[in-house]
């Protein structure tokens, strides 16, 4: 089995393409495998920020809204993103397990207090406690503020709908435990020498596609103060479907240039393109002329 | 880079534009206007396409 490079093997390897490509893999690797071992309520945060924003921002950003409501609301916000520092924060065991793995004192406990409890907690118990209580109370806090804005006349079925998902899915997820990474992954690798490509990808692609992708974008910017709904819904469905044409145009002509075939000289692609490029002139005389006509008499 | 590739170029970027002007004219409820730019688009991004392809095959 041959190991991973360590760090000192890929910087002694300089800013060879192969070395530097398998450190990007590596930092991808411990991105992902933070991603994964975070806690519950870094998971539970993520239902919650959707249930926040269907159902809690509307409210507070409403209009006539009291500033208390928005910083309420933000309140809720700052409980779920900083809930996972908390759980880091605190002691990963509780102080009653060590006290299970001693001997009890006869069989009678005694009832302690509040202050006795919360020191026993754990670092997930307190930040289950900041990120649920706090998201709750403050959505309340907002919602006794503005009654109005969950009132049916200002509230559509759909989103209703979708804001009970977001807190099933956010309750569900702070009432679980963490999703873990499975501890047998490890040995079903196969361990072998590192994959090689067939052949090297040419530079470039991603200029291609980016521009495909900054011209779809640019598209986006367009036709957000139409008024009426359903023609907002055809200008996004237009500005969607053109997009994604550009960026397939760009895509082909970018895989076009890794083509084995042999290149065909300008005047044979000229003459592929002919029938467009005929049709496009005639589309630009037309509105030529057809505007001349217009302008005229 | 031939003058092919460039016309290529251009063309995919004037199919760009003629989409967000008929998106814009969409969005100004100028249906027939709108219609013909995107028809425009849609000839100017095959004909980009179709001129960029290197291939000898049709």
């Amino acid at each position: 089995m041959k190991d991973a490079p360590s760090d000192a093997e890929l910087g002694a390897s300089g800013a060879s393409g192969p070395a530097s490509a398998r450190a990007r893999a590596r930092k991808q690797n411990v991105v992902f495998a933070k991603m994964a071992s975070i806690g519950a309520s870094a998971q539970a945060a993520i239902p919650g920020l959707y249930a926040w924003a269907i159902t809690v921002a509307p409210a507070a950003w409403s209009r006539g809204a009291p500033m208390l409501a928005k910083v309420a609301s933000i309140v809720g916000v700052v409980a779920l993103v900083t809930a996972p520092l908390v759980e880091g924060a605190g002691p990963a065991v509780s102080a009653d397990a060590n006290e299970a793995r001693e001997p009890k004192e006869g069989a009678s406990r005694k009832k302690r207090s509040f202050a006795e409890t919360a020191r026993s907690w754990t670092g997930p118990t307190w930040a289950r406690a900041w990120s649920v209580w706090g998201l709750v109370l403050s959505s309340v806090i907002v919602w006794a503020l503005v009654p109005t804005a969950l009132s049916s006349a200002r509230l559509d079925a759909v989103r209703g709908v979708l804001g009970m998902v977001g807190w099933a899915l956010f309750a569900f997820a702070s009432a679980g435990p963490a999703l873990r990474p499975d501890p047998d992954s490890a040995s079903r690798i196969v361990a072998s020498t590192s994959l090689k490509p067939r052949s090297a990808v040419p530079r470039g692609d991603a200029l291609y596609v980016g521009i495909g992708v900054v011209m779809a974008l640019a598209m986006q910017t367009v036709g957000w103060e139409v008024a009426v709904p359903e023609r907002a819904v055809l200008v996004r469905l237009v500005t969607v479907v053109c997009g994604i044409a550009v960026i397939g145009a760009t895509t082909s002509i970018a895989l076009a240039r890794h083509g084995t075939r042999a290149r065909a000289p300008s005047r044979m692609r000229l003459r592929r393109a002919l029938p467009w490029l005929l049709m496009l002139a005639l589309f630009v005389v037309s509105a030529v002329t057809f505007g001349t006509l217009r302008i005229g008499p | 880079m031939q003058f092919v590739d460039v016309l290529a170029a251009a063309l995919v970027v004037g199919a760009a534009a003629a989409f967000a002007l008929g998106a814009v004219a969409l969005s100004h409820a100028s249906d027939v206007e709108a219609i013909y730019y995107l028809v425009v688009g849609i000839v100017a991004l095959r004909a980009g396409t179709q001129l960029a392809r290197p291939g000898v095959g049709a």
